[in-house]
């Protein structure tokens, strides 16, 4: 169990909308709590992730449905909290990682008849290196859903701590052990 | 600068009312008050003005969930992935 007190905490892209969505009472009651204490900090990649996903799901929708993923993508913008921007000190962490573990820890998503292309694997990969960082940076615990990337780079932070001066170890949280 | 304009920097308007309170809650205050050295207005103005900014935090809670929800709650699995930064196209070749 988190204190949600013990915040602010920076939110991993698919935290927030997990947090959103969930149906478990302890779980809701505790985000709920969290946004009566703190706003949601994100890093700008989370923006760029989201934003990205809003404009495909409109490019793709009917007529009828485009109108309700605008909808949602102005009440997310509505709702934005805190959102980290990269900085320099960001990216030089955030290069080292990179140095660190090039490739993503895991291979690219399927679902069905669909797939996540190499390219699209990278790029996700990055920009959770990225989110990493910035809790890093900012020493704020990371909430995230994503244990494979993010014990990847808590370790090899934790391995390496000569390469990230003054700063870690990053804190991932997973979601689900908030409450 | 008039009168009234020093008056409005230096703290913040007040204004004199009536108003009934839990006996209970009258002595809890007097004797937080005592304790302090202070006055019961300033415990009772305390008091009031965090449980207001108490209420303010649970009304920007409730708010921002509020959009969170129409923000994510329409969407299907799959949708949702994109808006996770998920893309996923159909595989090639299969």
């Amino acid at each position: 169990m988190i204190d949600p007190a013990w915040g602010p905490f920076l939110f991993d892209t698919s935290a927030e909308s997990w947090l959103a969505r969930t149906r478990e009472p302890g779980l809701e009651r505790w985000f709920a709590e969290y946004l009566s204490r703190h706003p949601v900090h994100v890093s700008a990649v989370t923006v760029v992730e989201r934003i990205r996903g809003y404009a495909l799901l409109w490019q793709r929708a009917r007529a009828g449905r485009a109108e309700e993923v605008e909808a949602a993508r102005i009440a997310y913008l509505a709702g934005l909290g805190r959102v980290w921007p990269l900085d320099g000190s960001i990216m030089i962490v955030a290069g080292e990682i990179m140095a660190l573990l090039p490739d993503p820890p895991t291979p690219p998503l399927r679902a069905h008849k669909l797939v996540e292309s190499r390219q699209e694997r990278l790029v996700r990969w990055r920009f959770d290196v990225m989110i990493a960082a910035t809790a890093l940076v900012a020493g704020m615990p990371l909430i995230h859903n994503n244990p494979a990337d993010f014990e990847s780079i808590r370790s090899a932070i934790e391995r390496t701590p000569g390469r990230f001066p003054k700063l870690g170890p990053l804190q991932p949280i997973r979601c689900a052990s908030l409450a | 600068m008039n009168r009234k304009t020093r008056r409005a920097t230096a703290s913040p308007a007040k204004r004199r009312t009536t108003v009934t309170i839990p006996t209970d809650s009258l002595a809890q205050a007097k004797r937080i008050a005592s304790a302090r050295h202070s006055s019961l207005n300033a415990v009772i103005s305390e008091a009031l003005s965090e449980g207001l900014r108490r209420h303010a935090e649970v009304e920007r809670s409730a708010q921002v969930f509020a959009l969170y929800k129409r923000a994510f709650g329409t969407f299907s699995g799959g949708e949702l992935m994109m808006l996770d930064g998920v893309i996923l196209d159909p595989a090639r070749g299969r």
